[in-house]
């Protein structure tokens, strides 16, 4: 067994907005559902919280809405427990846990307006947030007849409608479409380029996270596995297998073969092999069309998702 | 605060289009529709009885029974259900906990809509009821006696303790739907604890505190308290058992679970056991029953108001017909006597004029208060005081019918004794428990020494049932015998046989005999055997009293004028006290004086017209009277059937009258006018006199003289009974009727 911790970044405490020191949390006694779990997520950052499917990644969103009351005084948010911040801490959280929760018998605008009713918001707002997520034409209608990705859409419209420093969101693009997908990792990232919103975002995928986070913390059976930077992630996968899609790879399999031995031929125009890590795809990549190789493209094929898939199965 | 109303207004956005509000107004406007339709459908049934009331206060109270019966605990249900159920279905709950909300403005807010729902459906139902009212107005004869204004306080309290009434059952649905996530469980629990209380009711071991019960006290005592508290005993214990059930409700879904509620640390268990402590406690003191306590003297005091306050009233013992214990003078509307002796409980009768009474019971250190209205067409008496749960619980007729009286009755089982005296036995026992569960609506319970009378006399009725089944066995199976088991024998047992004052009661006098004459063979009729049982008894007030109740039946039953002489001469020196021996006497003038061929003491009155008449004028011809008053219910319905015999019988030798005991002439008058010409309508000129006379002690009476001036009948049948018309017919020398 092994946990890989990269090296903390040079950050100060007040510029986490949310830590855990040491966060546990049991059902019964027999079953430890989180085991000193330490996270510390950066001001202004994009935070992936990784994890397969009951590694504890919903209970820990649970405990740091405080939907489920904490077991320790270990939540730390804005520099503060959390435990004495409830429920006013909400004025500068919005939070999506779990499936989308609105009211399906309700318009799309009178479910923002209940939410403004909540936090004491001026109901202009909403127009505002509906146009953010691309509801406006659909406002008037029942959240009923919405699609799974409008759902989502508007759970996090509710959630940004206070324009809130911290958006906690467990699995927003959980059962969408590829479409669905990108644009709710579009709108994200423009929150928090734009608004500068700190962002902690629980998912399942690899791709996802990778895509969109700036930090990413890794769980599998309730302890945190990796704490780090999307480039300190690059650069815990190792070797790093890709396959290049070129003109004529028969000839260049030999010449290639040289200084990557495990280079095979994978079809008529593709070649598989293996460098030291991706840090090494662009000097790779350099040489091959130096060397006047004609390249379609570099794909990656598994270095990352094979060292998720051995990180997560660890016991 | 700020946050609560917050919370609240956004509840109010959350439930936009699910009508929960518009399903208080339809089930709150049920019961005043069926109220309506049903008062079109007896139209005209509705008696005046002449005692002043609100009409639209008894509207309303019409509708009670079946809003907080069922109606209303339903909605209960299912709006606390669909309230509850939109957070749980779309994750409201965890929606609403990650805002800047308090948790108990969320609870609370919540609990609020739907109390307002309560309340709307309430609303609905006092404004319907003054609207169906108002409309029915146009289209129903309206009683004379009700009345109209707008009653503020008393509609205030009535809305004010349904409310109270309906918040247990509230908090408890509410607390049971916010805990379970799934909408059939609040609503299997609540209709199971509707149907449950049909059964609790039926087997009368409803438990005070039932959600249930609170609601039905309220809708069985819309009055209130008749002590005059703002809210009765059952509406409290419903405020504090309100109070208990959220704070337990509100912590376990602030903890999320019980053990971390209350057991999660010595705060949190310190608050539940205070509060237990407190509230239980309260709980306690407020249910537990109460008695009256006693005076310090034996005491009637009354107050008496309306037309005609008489000058005296009487106390009279009920037992000897006509023994007056008291002259009670009548002072400023006011009057009081006070008892010098020590009593056994016993039932006396307050007389206040010739027709109306009311019985008391008083026994040492009683204070009993009497309130008597007179109104123009009626009449009421209350009765408070230190016997008003024992006054209250008379009024109920707790005994009622058992299956097993049926049988004997219709001969049924009559082969199966061990059935039938198991039967019997379990109605007595359970008729034993039920009389100690009464209680009046301020959680008082008759005392001690009237419930051990009234369960000597609820034993005595099952033991006269007993009897009769013996009797009836030994005549349809003479060679069977009927085993009395250990349990009659212990019924049996219970009830002593020289209780005096348990004489008051016609039901223990026949026992008493009935035990009396179980062992004599003799070939005699009952009246005999009794008296000679009697005879032998030990001389004292208990022997007295058999002996004169015994005598004076004897006496009315005889047929002659010798018969009775020789009743008197056999029995009558067998009282001790000579009071007894004088009522006797006195009651045997009377019989004599009323008897057949005795010259009927001449009386005058007055015609419409202002015309003198005197019984005198009618020799030679029947005379047939109708004693009646324009406030007597029973009279008016009697008259009918003797004016439509007027009509029939017009061409005899015989003249129909109606006498009126009238004290306000203008009354009588007014209606006599509208009366049919065939019966010659009079007002006796000196009703006390009339009164006495006669025998009147109870109207309609109904008198028949022949053309000498002699009784044919003193006390005839009621005219509605065929036996009226055929001891006519029979007397002017009809023939029977075919």
């Amino acid at each position: 067994m092994f946990v890989i911790l990269a090296n903390k970044p040079k950050q100060t405490m007040s510029e986490y907005i949310i830590q855990t020191h040491g966060l546990n949390f049991n059902y019964s006694k027999q079953r430890k559902v989180l085991d000193d779990v330490s996270l510390n997520i950066p001001k202004g950052s994009i935070y992936g919280f990784l994890g397969p499917n009951g590694a504890g990644k919903s209970t820990t969103m649970r405990l740091l809405t405080g939907i489920l009351p904490e077991q320790e005084n270990s939540i730390q948010i804005f520099g503060k427990p959390l435990a004495g911040q409830l429920p006013q801490v909400f004025d500068n959280i919005g939070s999506l846990v779990e499936s989308p929760a609105l009211y399906l018998h309700l318009s799309g605008t009178d479910n923002l307006k209940y939410i403004a009713k909540l936090r004491n918001l001026p109901e202009t707002k909403i127009a505002e947030v509906l146009s953010l997520v691309g509801l406006t034409r659909d406002a008037k209608r029942k959240a009923r007849q919405y699609s799974l990705g409008m759902k989502q859409r508007l759970a996090i419209a509710m959630a940004l409608l206070s324009e809130p420093q911290l958006l906690l969101l467990d699995e927003p693009v959980n059962g969408l479409d590829p479409n669905g997908m990108r644009d709710i990792r579009q709108l994200l990232v423009k929150l928090n380029k734009e608004k500068g919103i700190t962002i902690f975002v629980s998912s399942h995928l690899l791709a996802e996270i990778e895509r969109m986070c700036t930090h990413v913390g890794i769980i599998s059976n309730g302890k945190l596995r990796f704490e780090g930077t999307i480039e300190e992630l690059g650069q815990q996968s190792g070797t790093c297998k890709i396959m290049v899609s070129l003109k004529d790879a028969e000839a260049w399999l030999p010449k290639l073969a040289i200084d990557h031995p495990t280079a095979i031929q994978e079809s008529q125009s593709q070649l598989v092999l293996e460098l030291p890590g991706r840090e090494a795809i662009p000097a790779f990549a350099k040489a091959l069309v130096n060397s006047g190789a004609e390249v379609y493209e570099i794909k990656i094929l598994n270095g990352l998702e094979e060292w998720f898939m051995a990180l997560v199965n660890q016991q | 605060m700020q946050n609560f109303t917050t919370a609240l207004a956004a509840e109010h956005i959350k439930k936009r289009g699910t009508g929960i509000y518009l399903w208080s107004v339809i089930l709150g406007a049920v019961s005043p529709l069926i109220w309506i339709a049903v008062m079109f459908a007896q139209e005209g049934e509705n008696k005046d009885a002449g005692i002043p009331y609100n009409y639209y206060i008894k509207f309303i109270e019409s509708c009670l029974d079946p809003f907080a019966g069922f109606f209303f605990p339903l909605l209960i249900i299912i709006t606390v259900s669909r309230i509850t159920q939109l957070d749980h279905k779309n994750g409201g709950w965890q929606l609403m906990e990650t805002q800047p909300i308090k948790k108990t403005s969320i609870y609370f807010s919540k609990f609020l809509v739907v109390l307002f729902s309560n309340l709307i459906a309430i609303g609905t139902l006092v404004g319907l009821s003054y609207l169906g009212g108002y409309i029915a107005t146009f289209f129903l004869e309206v009683p004379k006696s009700a009345t109209f204004e707008f009653a503020y306080a008393e509609l205030f309290w009535l809305v004010a303790r349904l409310f109270l009434a309906s918040l247990f059952f509230t908090a408890f649905q509410y607390i049971l739907s916010v805990l379970l996530p799934s909408f059939i469980w609040s609503i299997l629990i609540g209709f199971f604890l509707l149907l449950a209380f049909i059964f609790l009711k039926a087997f009368n071991v409803t438990p005070d505190w039932y959600p249930l019960e609170l609601l039905s006290k309220m809708a069985s005592y819309p009055k209130g308290s008749q002590l005059g508290y703002w809210v009765t005993y059952s509406e409290t214990a419903s405020f504090l058992l309100t109070i208990f059930t959220l704070y337990i409700g509100f912590e376990w879904y602030k903890h999320k679970s019980i053990k971390q509620a209350f057991a999660g640390n010595a705060k949190r268990f310190g608050a539940l056991a205070g509060v237990t402590v407190i509230v239980i406690g309260l709980l306690v003191y407020t249910l537990w029953p109460n008695t009256t306590k006693p005076h310090n003297r034996t005491v009637v005091t009354g107050t008496i108001n309306g037309e005609h306050v008489p000058q005296n009233i009487y106390l009279m013992n009920t037992f000897l017909n006509n023994d007056t214990l008291a002259v009670i003078p009548v002072k400023d509307n006011a009057f009081k006597y006070v008892f010098d002796k020590k009593l056994p409980l016993i039932k006396y009768v307050l007389v206040f004029n010739e027709m109306l009474n009311a019985p008391i019971l008083v026994s040492a250190n009683d204070s009993v208060d009497v309130e008597v209205n007179f109104y123009k067409k009626g009449q009421d008496v209350k009765v408070r005081g230190t016997r008003l749960p024992e006054e209250e619980f008379n009024s109920k007729e707790n005994f009622s019918g058992s299956a097993v009286s049926y049988y004997i009755q219709e001969n049924i089982f009559m082969d199966n004794p061990e059935f039938i005296t198991k039967r019997l036995v379990s109605d007595w026992k359970s008729a034993m428990s039920e009389s100690t569960s009464f209680k009046t609506i301020d959680n008082y319970v008759p005392k001690k020494d009237f419930l051990d009378k009234s369960k000597i006399m609820g034993t005595i009725e099952y033991l006269n049932l007993w009897n009769t089944f013996v009797k009836k066995r030994a005549l349809m199976y003479p060679g069977e015998k009927t085993v009395e088991t250990e349990d009659i024998k212990e019924m049996k047992k219970s009830v002593p046989l020289d209780d005096e004052g348990l004489l008051a009661n016609q039901a223990y006098f026949d026992y008493v005999k009935s035990q009396l004459i179980a062992l004599d063979k003799r070939d005699l009729d009952e009246n005999s055997k009794t008296l000679a049982a009697i005879a032998k008894l030990k001389p004292g007030s208990f022997k007295d009293k058999m002996l004169f109740y015994q005598l004076n039946n004897s006496l009315k039953d005889a047929s002659t004028t010798a018969d009775r002489t020789t009743l008197l001469a056999d029995y009558s020196n067998g009282f001790t006290d000579k009071k007894y021996y004088n009522n006797t006497i006195a009651n045997n003038k009377t019989i004599e004086s009323l008897g057949k061929g005795m010259p009927a003491p001449l009386f005058s009155a007055t015609g419409i017209d202002g015309k003198q008449y005197n019984l005198a004028d009618f020799k030679g011809k029947y005379v047939i009277i109708d004693v009646w008053a324009t406030w007597c219910g029973p009279c008016r319905q009697q008259s009918p059937y003797f004016d439509k015999l007027a009509d029939k019988y017009q061409k005899e030798n015989i003249k129909f009258m109606a006498i009126s005991v009238d004290k306000n002439i203008a009354d009588w008058a007014m209606e006599a006018k509208a009366k049919t010409k065939k019966v010659l309508q009079l007002h006796i000129n000196n009703d006390e006199l009339f009164g006495k006379q006669y025998n009147a002690g109870t109207i309609p009476r109904f008198i028949l003289i022949d053309p000498n001036g002699n009784f044919v009948n003193a006390q005839l049948p009621q005219p509605e009974d065929k036996i009226f018309e055929k001891v006519l017919r029979e007397t002017l020398g009809l023939a029977e009727e075919k």
